[in-house]
């Protein structure tokens, strides 16, 4: 357990960074110099069919010392026609992971999956699951100590999906564990939800709100969503390590109802194409009636980007920060990619990295 | 050559484009709809077979068995050809057992037979007919064929391992023998001389270029050879598929989907997989598809599958403007009319949760006027395949748009020309009832009197594919609005029990119900709303006598009950016993012989006060045993069953935060109310000079003073408990009796309150 040799509280002085911005940054840096262990883990996901580090993506990485990359092997789901669990989209390595970084396999399997899975067919599902995760990493020379489970589980699956998670465990060798992906509805009801049987959980900061096409709303993050649930994240009884959003996505809007999400489109797609009209920033209308991107606009849908900016992912690491105890954990970026850091400088994750020292 | 496996790669090409989920989605209830229908309008009005799996539908297709096989089972179709191909001279089970069960050594012996005459063969292949086919020639050629199609075979049919883990080689990475098949295949195909082998080769071959993941090599092959398949037969159309799989692995998409429009349009069993893969990708090679069109209908083919896939009123516009009479048209309308009804018509019909305020039962704000404008002009036009489904649809639009006047028009334009069409005649009824109800704004006998036989015929037809039961809901749901916009809440009540949760909870209305439920003559339209309404008599009087305890008033209570000659169902456990921590199941496990009724309980709750009037030792034991029964007729007591009746709910039926949040429904607020219990449990304590009672008395007070706290903790306190008055007291007074030492052993509050953890 490189990272999680102890649970200790951290011996320094907890910093509350009511200063200027500027104080800020020098106590984070001061203190991310200092001979002592760093509280953090900086992490990124990797949430890609091809692996491929740009020089970019690289770059990064390298200068903000990241040190574990949670790297989404494969989905999970259930396959109608065979009546079965079967993977999906399923990852290929272009590249290596670079050696300074700590891979974590992760697994996203839909809550329909357990739904669907008759409780005889667990175990062999989570064997399948190790198998598959084991191949892939002894393809591509993946060492890992950790494996996480993504899913967005409901207390009508609980039953199904912790057993499954049991069972995983039993697969792993001597220092190797299990972690799971905890939703904020998850630590409030954890009483109906149940709590994992993992030994470490991910607490996924962000999509806490519903996502509409109200204009005030961000289904990101919002203070106002998050807030709601930060009041339990103390007492959820797993270790929890923290991810916080760097992403964006387009909401697809129809007569004021939410069609779909427009995954890795952003506003300068919507801004090149002439069949757009933009009546305000992140907001765009169809001229008239066009596909794009493989997505079918009618005239007069809006389409209504939503984005993380630098200052909304410190502001989330700022609200959750409070609402933690103090221990060693990992602090993960959704996602590592290229486009997104063309809008973060490094120093804009170094501050989110080290609000939780 | 067995039975053609699912064309995969219509899939394929799809779930490439498939965005991974998970960590990215976390608000997964947006896209979680079960098939819930809350359409009054039957896309079966159409008739059309064919075009069932594209009906609107929350899922992919409509009431599609996903089981079965997505890219069709041509095992009868091809038997069929190949009889055809013998000019039915050769027996069908002959023929399958050539295609589907000989093995490559029979199909060798038979060619051999045929070479050398005299060549040993075993008597079930000499009597197979094919021997007595007159053209040998022809005979050979079909069994080389057959033979390359088998060796072919394992590389089209194989299933790949679904977790990769099995022993098996996927023969598609063979890549050496796929390219020797070829060749083989590709001289085969050259010495052939008969036409309809050829175009069996050329779909061998392209079929072998596309498992082996020469997309290039597919195309051009097919592009070298698709004039070959001039026969219009199931094979013409299976190759076609296969190369506009490889067209859209090579992104060149405009051509993959008109070759698919041109399989949807040709081939039944190929449609399903064809539309799933149709996909334009960029608005440019939509046009260049449409471009590629040779005619009018495959042009309109096209718009047609716009038409499914994302746009059906401008796909609609397109097809009309060029073919009014297409039958294209009908699956675009009805499956236009069902999106468009899904915003007009309120789920508030079919999920609760329906206003009290609402006069009109449809959103006519949320219809879009492109369409209903268009609909109604070429209603009005009358020159489509369909001319009765027009009317339908826009008597339908015209209902939701308060015109009934209209409605009224374009029904019965339906029903006329409906002839021997009972589900159009019986949709265009549906909808006459949905306006008879819409109409009204202020029912009177008359309506009532009509509205009954309409609402039973709604109940208990049994025309399949009409969707009469929703419309039932949907009635029952509208009238209870239309009632109680018109303050009459007893009919409201009854025909949705869920509209007005406080409805008991007012005496008048409660007392109204019981008059109804009493009244001797009743109309037919009493009677009918009577059997929707799900509580009795004698339920509504236990609620009323529930409300009676909870306001303290036990001996009106008692009363209540007597009036409803019931004593109420046991309660589960003892009402009068406690403990330091609360256990219901430990409590219900073990109840007191004979247990007690409800109005039992209250009976001796009672007596319990009249004894605890005074200043004895007695009076204190009574106080303290009436505040046990306070305390357990409470939501955080083990009787909770004084509570639960029909009309409140059980909690059973609910998991108890959902309690706890909508607590002020039905009148449940009282029941967290330990102020009684508190009171008794004080009482006791000064009643008595007993110092063990007295800590007992003390701490139970305490559970009540701390329920008290947790119902109403401020937001911002963050720990599990705040002590109290009774801590405090206890650990001033009573630290040295024998109870208290249980409490610290037992309650780990207490034990907290006192610093010991």
């Amino acid at each position: 357990m490189k990272f999680y040799t102890s649970n200790r509280l951290y011996p320094g002085s907890r910093k509350r960074f009511s200063g200027s911005f500027l104080a800020f940054i020098l106590v984070a840096v001061l203190f991310s110099n200092s001979c002592e262990k760093p509280k953090t883990i900086p992490s990124f996901y990797y949430w890609k069919t091809t692996f491929h580090l740009s020089l970019l993506e690289r770059d990064y990485l390298k200068r903000l010392n990241v040190k574990k990359l949670y790297v989404r092997l494969f989905d999970v789901t259930w396959d109608k026609s065979l009546q079965c669990a079967a993977p999906v989209g399923t990852i290929s390595f272009c590249d290596s992971v670079p050696s300074a970084l700590a891979p974590v396999p992760v697994v996203f399997i839909t809550n329909e999956t357990f739904l669907n899975s008759p409780p005889e067919t667990i175990p062999s599902l989570a064997n399948h699951v190790f198998e598959k995760i084991s191949g892939i990493c002894t393809q591509n020379h993946l060492q890992y100590k950790e494996i996480q489970i993504d899913c967005d589980w409901s207390d009508k699956t609980q039953a199904r999906y912790f057993e499954f998670l049991r069972r995983l465990s039993l697969r792993l060798s001597a220092g190797q564990y299990l972690s799971a992906t905890i939703r904020l509805h998850q630590v409030k009801y954890r009483q109906i939800t149940g709590v994992p049987p993992v030994k470490r959980g991910m607490l996924m900061f962000y999509n806490m709100g519903k996502i509409s096409a109200n204009k005030k709303s961000n289904s990101i993050y919002n203070e106002q969503d998050a807030g709601r649930y930060t009041q339990w994240i103390k007492h959820y009884p797993l270790p929890l390590d923290m991810a916080l959003p760097a992403f964006s996505w387009g909401i697809h809007v129809r007569d004021g109802r939410v069609m779909e999400l427009l995954n890795n489109l952003t506003s300068e797609d919507f801004l090149k194409n002439p069949l757009f009209g933009s009546t305000e920033p992140g907001y765009f209308k169809a001229k008239s009636s066009f596909f794009f991107r493989g997505f079918y606009f009618m005239q007069d849908d809006l389409v209504k980007i939503e984005q993380t900016s630098p200052r909304l992912t410190l502001a989330a690491a700022r609200q959750l920060e409070r609402s933690l105890n103090r221990a060693v954990r990992s602090v993960s970026i959704y996602h590592c990619d290229s486009l997104i850091f063309t809008r973060y400088e490094k120093s804009d994750f170094s501050k989110v990295f080290h609000c939780f020292h | 050559m067995k039975k053609a496996i699912s064309l995969k790669f219509f899939i394929v090409s799809i779930s490439l484009l498939l965005v991974v989920g998970g960590i990215g989605w976390a608000c997964a209830d947006l896209f979680d709809a079960d098939e819930v229908n809350y359409s009054l309008f039957s896309p079966e009005v159409i008739h059309n077979n064919d075009y069932r799996p594209f009906f609107r539908s929350f899922h992919a297709l409509y009431q599609y068995d996903h089981t079965g096989e997505c890219g069709g089972d041509f095992t009868q179709v091809n038997l069929k050809e190949w009889q055809e191909f013998f000019k039915n001279k050769v027996d069908t089970s002959d023929l399958s057992f050539l295609v589907y069960t000989a093995n490559l050594k029979t199909l060798d012996t038979l060619i051999f037979y045929f070479k050398k005459p005299g060549f040993p063969i075993s008597k079930s292949l000499k009597n197979n007919s094919l021997l007595t086919y007159p053209d040998k020639a022809v005979i050979t050629e079909f069994l080389y064929y057959l033979g390359f199609a088998k060796r072919c075979e394992p590389y089209a049919t194989y299933v790949d391992d679904l977790w990769g883990q099995g022993d098996k080689v996927n023969p598609r990475s063979q890549t050496t023998d796929i390219s020797r098949l070829l060749q083989r295949g590709e001289k085969a195909y050259f010495s052939a001389k008969n036409d309809y082998i050829w175009q069996r080769y050329v779909f061998q071959l392209v079929r072998m270029y596309f498992y082996g993941g020469n997309f290039d090599g597919c195309i051009d092959f097919y592009h070298a050879h698709n004039k070959e398949l001039l026969q219009n037969n199931s094979i013409k159309y299976r190759t076609m598929g296969y190369a506009a799989g490889a067209l859209f692995h090579t992104k060149r998409y405009s051509e993959a989907n008109y070759l698919y429009s041109l399989v949807y349009d040709n081939s039944p069993l190929l449609k399903v997989s064809a539309y799933l893969s149709f996909h334009p990708v960029e608005e440019a090679d939509w046009q260049e598809s449409l471009k590629m069109a040779r005619s009018v209908r495959e042009r309109n083919v096209l718009w047609h599958l716009l038409g499914i896939y994302a746009d059906p009123l401008r796909a609609m516009q397109e097809i009309y403007k060029t073919e009014p009479s297409s039958e294209l048209l009908d699956l675009l309308l009805v499956r236009a009319v069902n999106i468009e009804e899904e915003k007009f018509v309120a789920r508030r019909y079919f999920e609760g949760g329906a206003t009290n305020d609402s006069a009109v039962g449809f959103d006519k704000k949320n219809i879009n006027p492109k369409l209903f404008e268009f609909i109604r002009s070429v209603a009005d036009k009358g020159n489509t395949h369909k001319p009765c489904v027009w009317n339908l649809a826009a008597g339908y639009f015209y209902l939701a748009m308060s015109d009934y006047k209209k409605t009224d028009k374009y029904l019965d334009k339906a029903l006329t020309c409906s002839k021997n069409d009972t589900l159009v005649a019986k949709q265009a009824k549906l909808l006459q009832v949905a306006c008879h109800i819409e109409r009204t704004t202020k029912p009177d006998r008359k309506f009532e009197e009509k509205i009954v036989a309409e609402l039973n015929w709604l109940k208990d037809e049994k025309q399949p594919d009409l969707r009469n039961g929703n419309a039932y809901e949907w009635a029952l749901k509208r009238l209870s609005e239309i009632y109680f916009h018109n303050k009459e809440y007893v009919k409201s009540e009854c025909l949705d029990y869920l509209r007005d949760l406080t409805f008991y909870t007012d005496s008048v209305k409660a007392s109204k119900m019981i008059a109804l439920m009493d009244k001797p003559n009743k109309t037919e339209f009493e009677k009918f709303i009577l059997t929707c309404h799900p509580y009795k008599r004698s339920d509504i009087i236990e609620y009323q006598a529930v409300q009676l305890v909870y306001k303290n008033k036990l001996e009106d209570a008692i009363t209540r009950f007597n009036t409803n000659h019931v004593t109420g169902p046991a309660v589960p456990g003892d009402p009068f016993l406690i403990h330091i921590n609360d256990c219901h199941d430990c409590d219900h496990a073990n109840p007191p012989q004979p247990q007690y009724s409800k109005v039992a309980v209250l009976e001796r709750m009672v007596s319990l006060r009249r004894e605890a009037e005074g200043n004895s030792k007695v009076a204190a034991m009574s106080s303290f045993l009436l505040a046990n029964a306070y305390y357990n007729l409470t939501y955080f007591g083990n009787t909770r069953a004084m509570y639960e009746t029909s009309i409140i709910g059980f909690s059973s039926d609910y998991p108890y935060f959902d309690m706890y949040e909508f607590r002020p429904a039905k009148g449940l607020g009282v029941i967290f109310d330990c102020s009684l219990a508190e009171k008794y449990y004080r009482r006791a304590m000064e009643l008595s000079k007993d110092q063990e009672f007295k800590a007992k008395c003390c701490f139970m007070a305490a559970k009540c003073e701390q329920n008290k706290f947790f119902l109403n903790k401020p937001k911002e306190f963050k720990d599990d408990f705040r002590s109290g008055q009774y801590f405090n007291m206890l650990k001033t007074n009573y630290s040295k009796t024998r109870y208290y030492k249980e409490i610290i052993r037992e309650c780990g509050y207490f034990r907290t309150y006192l610093g010991m953890r």
